[in-house]
């Protein structure tokens, strides 16, 4: 955590904390997360529905929702300290430095607003373009995402388009002024499956064509492993496992990840019942003592429930948050071994 | 919702509410038209030897107790029947829909606030509101207007709230946000569109609502004050004369009668026609 920011570095979150504090319940979203993301990088964040995967997402748009705020921790990109920008500065800084795709497609482009306008809107907004410019920056946008007849679009409404085609409109919008980072939650879990890997593969050419690095917010493993550089799992508000996407899938260490792993039925092999990790997430405003994944995990010991681990290097740009290789890195992650006293 | 659409076929059942409502109020707003240009006899021409006649080829739907023309008073009585009507709810919408927008989409303190507030004005009966700001401002067509406006702000500024809370967190309001759009335009242009629809609903049933309150009031004597010819005020005059010639009771009240119903029944149609839409899809 030192101020020395490596060059190459798109985005850095530093232990930030985003909380609710509701009368006496303080609801703990986001508890202390780390992260970076190098330019041109895609990294997946992944964890099941409130771990705070998309709260961090709004937390670096700074739209944490009424009633919850960043209590601690810094957003730095290109080294600039978002949480201490202004309102006004950070208007300037939405859509043109980050920008974000969402999950939903049908709900968000304005049924009311035609393709063109909605396209126009950011570039006029940010790019200062005049209403001509515009028009034409919006044509070789819907062109670069795939359009056939862009001019023709322009004039439609959304309710013309399918899914797709509007994740597609959606990306065209969010690379418009080529940011740094682009953060997609979710981009492809309301599509066809068919389309997906479309979406994806777009977003991912697309990106790096502008250079913006990719923070994808996903709970689908096989997205990940088919586009994502890095992999950052969360869970209850924390990032419990880091590591470049092929050493998470060979060599998973946090009884978490493998749990999550072995939720992905193989097609290989005996067919056997869908694997689930008991129990389920805590809720965050009454979140265990120690590690937050002590009451389901299947190896959990004495030393668990007594403090949150630290995140622990296994392996060159492998951190893992857990006792199980506290002290022994050499363990290679075996949570069956015996855990040290 | 799906009551108005047809069967398999899709064919759709004919939206009856909204050709009788465009049907009233446009012969409605067609014949105050006329009278800027035409009436029949002059508004307040006296036919001494024609009073409380019925109608006749002359006099088409009778004469007064001044034997002045029913069919031209009410033709111009028209005029201040629109007047009150646009102002009021120019009034409410506009008021109402900043005072409800803003608490829908900001919601916390200033929804409290604002809502507060409103519920405070609702908790008054609207006559006496009326009267209340007749008795500072004292009687006549705008402040009678006004008056009537004041009163239809805080159900506006309901339904306005819940338009703008439903629209404040969808996705593309959202995404509005994540391209930097500050929340004024983001209200103005991309949800107001959205809540339009409900509201000129809420505008319409607001208009009836303003021709019987304002003839509520002129017929009281507190709202329209004389010379300029209001269906209530008429109404009040008449009603001395009930026994003798009910013809006179029967124009005024006709038309404050014709002019709700179309107003409810264009909001009604409105309505209708939305839920098609959104049922196809």
């Amino acid at each position: 955590m030192s101020d020395a920011v490596p060059s190459d570095a798109a985005l850095v979150v530093e232990d930030l904390r985003t909380w609710f504090l509701r009368g006496d319940a303080t609801v703990k979203a986001i508890d202390g997360l780390d992260l970076r993301i190098d330019r041109n990088e895609t990294v997946a964040l992944v964890g099941e529905s409130g771990c705070g995967k998309s709260m961090t997402g709004l937390s670096i748009m700074g739209l944490v929702p009424s009633g919850g705020q960043i209590v601690s921790g810094r957003i730095l990109l290109d080294g600039r300290d978002l949480t201490r920008l202004t309102d006004r500065e950070m208007e300037r800084v939405r859509g043109r430095d980050v920008s974000m795709v969402f999950q939903e497609p049908m709900t968000s482009l304005n049924p009311l607003m035609t393709i063109g306008e909605q396209i126009m809107e950011v570039l006029r907004y940010h790019l200062g373009h005049t209403s001509d410019q515009a028009k034409r920056g919006a044509e070789q946008l819907l062109s670069l995402v795939g359009f056939a007849r862009p001019r023709r679009l322009i004039g439609e409404y959304p309710h013309r388009l399918s899914g797709g085609m509007r994740q597609r409109v959606m990306i065209a919008i969010a690379l418009a002024c080529e940011p740094r980072l682009v953060i997609a939650d979710e981009p492809t879990t309301a599509l066809d499956v068919t389309i997906q890997a479309q979406i994806l593969e777009l977003l991912q050419e697309l990106s790096q064509r502008v250079r913006s690095a990719i923070l994808l917010i996903t709970h689908d493993l096989a997205v990940v492993s088919e586009v994502a550089d890095r992999v950052v799992v969360m869970y209850a508000g924390q990032a419990v496992e880091s590591a470049p996407t092929d050493r998470l899938f060979d060599n998973p260490c946090h009884p978490y990840t493998r749990g999550l792993l072995d939720c992905i039925p193989a097609i290989e092999g005996p067919v056997t019942r869908l694997r689930s990790i008991a129990g389920s997430v805590p809720r965050p405003d009454a979140l265990p003592p120690g590690c937050r994944f002590a009451p389901r995990c299947p190896v959990a010991f004495d030393r668990c429930p007594l403090a949150v681990p630290r995140m622990i290097e296994v392996e060159p740009e492998h951190q893992v948050r857990c006792y199980l290789f506290d002290g022994e890195p050499g363990s290679e992650g075996s949570p069956s071994g015996d855990p040290p006293a | 919702m799906t009551v108005t659409q047809g069967p398999a076929g899709g064919r759709r059942r004919t939206n009856v509410n909204l050709i009788i409502g465009i049907v009233i109020i446009g012969s409605m707003a067609l014949v105050t038209l006329v009278s800027f240009v035409y009436t029949p006899h002059d508004v307040n021409a006296m036919h001494r030897e024609h009073r409380f006649e019925g109608p006749s080829a002359r006099f088409l739907l009778g004469t007064d107790n001044f034997g002045r023309d029913i069919l031209s008073r009410l033709m111009y009585g028209g005029r201040t029947a629109f007047y009150v009507g646009i102002v009021a709810v120019g009034i409410g919408i506009v008021v109402g829909t900043m005072i409800g927008g803003l608490a829908g989409y900001l919601g916390s303190w200033v929804d409290e606030l604002f809502m507060r507030v409103m519920d405070g004005l609702l908790a008054f009966p609207g006559l006496i509101m009326a009267l209340m700001v007749i008795a500072v401002a004292g009687p006549g067509t705008l402040n009678t207007a006004f008056a009537i406006g004041v009163m239809s702000i805080p159900g506006i500024s309901r339904i306005a709230r819940s338009g703008f809370l439903q629209y404040r967190s969808i996705e593309f309001v959202q995404s509005a946000r994540t391209i930097g759009v500050r929340p004024a335009v983001i209200m103005a242009k991309h949800i107001l569109p959205n809540v339009m629809t409900s509201l000129v609903i809420a505008g319409s049933v607001a208009f009836a609502g303003a021709i019987l309150s304002e003839a509520g009031l002129s017929y009281l004597g507190l709202g329209v004050q004389l010379p300029d010819p209001s269906w209530g005020r008429m109404l009040r005059e008449a009603q001395g004369h009930f026994m003798r010639t009910p013809w006179f009771t029967l124009g005024p009240g006709l038309a404050i009668t014709l002019m709700v119903l179309g107003f409810y029944s264009l909001s009604n149609g409105i309505r209708d026609a939305i839920d098609v839409r959104e049922a196809h899809g």
